[in-house]
């Protein structure tokens, strides 16, 4: 037992290191997969190799790759003890598998490996992180790129800062129960020409109630937090009411979150109950852009608009226009001209950012107010599961106009269905059976553990099944004697010749003065020992030395 | 082409840039290129294999905690490179002195089969150690087998003994570089500075093929005076027989046994020495170097047949190459064969003429001859005829596919 436990040390400790960040820090759930899975690993190389070293080579190696997946988070203190813990437990286990004698535990060469272990750790601690910073600064500097651009979904939009997201299939959420269309995350009034902004009335928030009573309801599982911004917020349909808990709710209906909240679940309905009200057009949802740019698309505009009527007319011959334009992620601009000019204009190619400003603009030019929504676009439902899923692929911005007293969504952009393949759905289920597991707690991952010794168990049993036995059986078939042995053996005891213990059936061959038996157990002997013979011809043999003796004894 | 041959293949092309004599890899070391290679590799050299092992999963894992902002995951890196720098360091002070390391091995070994080398550490004073073995770098055709070598304590005034395992793929006379010993420092990542042993020598010796029965000539040959290897020169030593004892009987070659058994007296009977004196041939001229193999496995297996019995092997002919043996009768030795044949490589073609008549001077002596000749040999017929217009028997074997597919099944092979 203490050897099994001396070999799986380290994966042990792997698994300890995984359950403390799992169960304690926020952990994508792709780390947490392939943690889980190199834990596995870890376990099977404790088993599955014949050599003792290479199967501790490969425990730790694999034991290696589920601490550093379990490290993908701020662990803090508590990861870095627990690392220190799994690489003690991997030097026991790497220095036993070597049958190594004696450790010698020299106090001078121990304090160089100490000291220089705790002055790496130190000097990782102090100098990475700020020269990680750095490096990026300088990185970006020497690129031209304005850091800001990473903000996508925070109170400001550059256009062109999701375009990293749109080519990312981490996942983001996934929706039981309900397959809307969009998720609603942020809301872009005011544009200056190179950033659209969230104006300070849509900022404010007001808290909305929790009201379970209205079904049916749909869960919507948060895996992985949307990319930076100042605040965070839940990316909720449209119309999404009847919360599982108070959530703050802002102006423009989009529900907010406290920055340090960790990704969770949210259950909701979307219907049968009100959603929170959203305000008004404001002057910036009309006027919020440059004048200049004002001028330059009313033309547009007006010649896109001829003939129709009524504003619901007008944006749909607006999207119509834009609908024929090209979707493209590498944008070219002309950096004299306005982007969204330059896009309406000249290139006519760009990603949703450019076909939704620009029909915000073009709306706006003709007195409809309009505005810029950001969020995710769902339009993949997992066959496994039956659940949308939500990729950073499908960050996506889009319109919503008022028309006739109310804000309704338009949706320029020609973008193509983009389902995910077999792999990606099988990952989806895998991570949300993980999920579930979670949600058990430690009773879950016992359960992972318990299934994960009985593979190993299973593995080794499948491993030695039929050899073993059959040597047992051809051993127990060489250890018995022969049963015309053994009766020739119970007549000469019952005629007074003893066999002793150790004695050589030769020797006690020549002790007998009955030369049928005698004969007879030489044959045997011969036959037993050097394979000279038959056993046949031996059992007569005997049988007759044993029908010599009858009479006598 | 077989599995063994393939793996040949592989091995031979891994090791293409690296030189297969040790001298010929010394030579390469003392250039500047192989000390520059020295010290690049010092490093590595000085590292056990779990510091190894670790060394190679710091990068990767370093590679995965790039994002050292966000995560933590750098920490694990940070200890790793701690540790390994740590030992490093710590093992450079740890020498082995007045220590020497001792290589034994066996001289030969059938070519696939395991070697052992017993490597001994004797430390003749000085503090415990801790002690790991490592042995050469292998050439093209050898690996290392079974677990690595057992770490050894040390004492002062002690010696302690551990074993490796080796096979070798290819026959030939392999010299292997020195077997190293070197203290291991704490925590068994890194050691310090090692010591050399001398570089072992093994003759990778052909498998012998299971030869059950040759075709041997019935006429023998007087050997005048007693072949040269004959335990009493001039003086016949063969025993023909026992006999009654008859008036004038030297009395020394009175048989006790038999006198006591039959109750007369009876004395040994000699006759002049006569042997059935053998040359074998194995042609060279094969286009396949794993049917190659098989001849030289059958020409094994033929003188060891032969050394059994009562012929005499006068003659070895590899190739172009007459070696003169005395093998058989336990006169001579098996191993000198196998050695001769474990350096042969592919040759020209078998040329009749020219070998029979360089053969001339052994012709008288011999019995009988067995050729070993590729199916593309034209000339084996040819050979056959000059042989018996000397007088001998010549039993010419093919080593054709069947032959080859029967070598390699072991099968036990008649003619």
């Amino acid at each position: 037992m203490v050897r099994v436990v001396l070999r799986v040390l380290p994966a042990l400790a792997a698994l300890g290191v995984v359950l403390l960040i799992a169960l304690t820090k926020e952990l994508g759930s792709i780390p947490r997969t392939i943690a889980i899975g190199c834990v596995v690993a870890s376990f099977l190389g404790a088993f599955v190799f014949r050599r003792p070293d290479v199967r501790a080579h490969a425990s730790v190696v694999a034991g290696v790759a589920a601490v550093m997946a379990a490290g993908q988070t701020r662990g803090g203190v508590t990861f870095g003890v627990a690392a220190a813990g799994f690489v003690a437990a991997s030097l026991v286990t790497l220095r036993l598998a070597r049958r190594a004698g004696a450790v010698q535990l020299t106090v001078r060469p121990l304090a160089v490996i100490f000291g220089a272990t705790a002055a790496a750790l130190t000097a990782s601690i102090v100098f990475l992180p700020p020269l990680a910073r750095y490096v990026q600064g300088a990185i970006m500097a020497m690129m031209n790129v304005d850091s800001l651009q990473a903000t996508a979904f925070s109170t400001q939009m550059t256009l062109g800062a999701t375009t990293g997201m749109l080519q990312s299939d981490a996942l983001v959420a996934r929706i039981e129960r309900a397959h809307p269309d969009y998720l609603r995350g942020a809301v872009y009034d005011d544009y200056d020409g190179a950033h659209w902004t969230t104006t300070k009335p849509g900022r404010a928030t007001k808290v909305v109630r929790a009201n379970v009573a209205t079904t049916p309801r749909a869960t919507m599982t948060v895996v992985r937090n949307a990319p930076g911004g100042v605040d965070m917020r839940w990316f909720l349909p449209p119309g999404a009411c009847g919360f599982d808990r108070d959530i703050e709710v802002d102006g423009f209906g989009v529900g907010r979150r406290a920055r340090r909240e960790p990704p969770q679940h949210i259950s909701f309905a979307l219907s049968g109950c009100s959603p929170a009200p959203v305000l008004p057009p404001s002057d910036t949802d009309r006027n919020g852009m440059l004048a200049a740019l004002h001028r330059s698309l009313t033309p547009i505009a007006a010649s896109w608009t001829a003939g129709a009527t009524t504003d619901r007319e007008k944006l749909k011959a607006i999207e119509e226009h834009l609908s024929h334009y090209e979707y493209s992620l590498a944008v070219e601009r002309n950096e004299s001209l306005d982007p969204i000019f330059d896009f309406v204009t000249v290139h006519k190619a760009g990603h949703c950012e450019f076909f939704a400003s620009a029909m915000v603009l073009l709306a706006r030019t003709q007195g409809i107010p309009a505005r810029v929504i950001g969020g995710y676009r769902v339009d993949e439902i997992n066959p496994m599961t039956s659940q949308s899923v939500v990729r950073e692929r499908n960050a996506h911005t889009w319109v919503e106009a008022w028309v006739d007293g109310g804000w309704h969504a338009y949706d320029p952009t020609p973008v193509a269905d983009s389902p995910g393949g077999f792999l990606a759905h099988a990952s989806d289920l895998w991570a949300m059976l993980m999920d579930r597991l979670a949600a058990f707690g430690p009773l879950g991952f016992a359960v992972v553990l318990a299934g994960i010794l009985a593979a190993m168990f299973g593995l080794r049993a499948l491993r030695n099944w039929g050899r073993a036995p059959r040597r047992r059986r051809a051993q127990l078939a060489m250890e018995r004697p022969l049963p015309c042995f053994e009766r020739l053996s119970a007549k000469l005891a019952a005629a007074g010749f003893q066999r002793d213990e150790s004695e050589p059936i030769e020797t006690f061959a020549e002790r007998i003065p009955v030369k049928d038996a005698a004969t007879a157990l030489v044959a045997y002997a011969a036959l037993r020992y050097g394979g000279i013979g038959d056993e046949k011809s031996v059992a007569a043999a005997a049988e007759k030395a044993v029908r010599a003796m009858g009479p006598r004894s | 082409m077989n599995a063994e041959a393939r793996s040949r293949k592989w091995a031979r092309l891994n090791h293409i840039l690296i030189p297969k004599s040790k001298a010929a890899r010394d030579r390469v070391r003392a250039t500047r290129i192989g000390r520059a290679f020295n010290l690049m590799f010092s490093l590595w050299g000085s590292l056990t294999d779990e510091g190894r092992t670790l060394s190679i999963v710091l990068p990767l894992a370093a590679g995965v905690a790039i994002d050292v902002q966000r995560t933590n995951a750098y920490f694990v890196p940070a200890i790793l490179f701690g540790l390994l720098v740590g030992s490093f360091f710590a093992a450079r002070r740890l020498k082995l002195d007045r220590t020497t390391v001792v290589v034994n091995a066996p001289r030969r070994v059938t070519i696939g089969d395991e070697v052992t080398f017993s490597v001994t550490c004797r430390r003749e004073a000085g503090a415990d150690m801790a002690v790991r073995v490592r042995g050469p770098f292998l050439p093209w055709d050898g690996t290392w087998t079974g677990p690595p070598a057992e770490e050894l304590f040390l004492q002062g005034g002690e010696s302690a003994t551990t074993t490796m395992r080796a096979r070798f793929i290819a026959r030939g006379m392999h010299h292997l570089d020195p077997f190293t010993a070197a203290a291991v420092a704490p925590l068994g990542l890194a050691c310090g500075p090692h010591k050399e042993s001398d570089g072992a020598k093994v003759w990778v010796v052909p498998r012998v093929a299971d030869v059950a029965r040759l075709p041997l000539a019935i006429a023998t040959k007087h050997q005048p005076g007693g072949v040269a290897l004959a335990s009493k020169a001039g003086e016949s030593m063969d025993l023909l027989g026992v006999r009654p004892y008859r008036r004038g009987d030297p009395v020394r070659d009175l048989h006790a046994r038999t006198w006591a058994r039959t109750g007369k007296p009876a004395v040994r009977e000699y006759q002049q020495e006569y042997f059935t004196r053998v040359g074998v041939i194995v042609d060279l001229g094969f286009r396949d170097a794993e049917r190659l193999e098989s001849a030289i496995e059958l020409a094994a297996g033929v003188v060891a047949r032969l050394s059994r019995g009562e012929a005499l092997i006068d003659v070895l002919v590899v190739g172009d190459v007459i070696h003169e043996l005395t093998v058989g009768r336990s006169l001579g030795y098996l191993d000198q064969a196998l050695e001769l044949l474990s350096a042969v490589e592919q040759g020209p073609r078998l040329r009749a003429e020219s070998l029979v008549k360089r053969l001339e001077p052994h012709l008288a002596q011999l019995s009988t001859v067995f050729a070993i000749v590729s199916p593309e040999a034209a000339e084996k017929h040819l050979l056959e005829e000059r042989l018996r217009d000397h007088g001998l028997a010549c039993t010419t074997i093919v080593v054709d596919d069947d032959l080859a597919r029967a070598i390699a099944d072991k099968e036990a092979l008649s003619w």
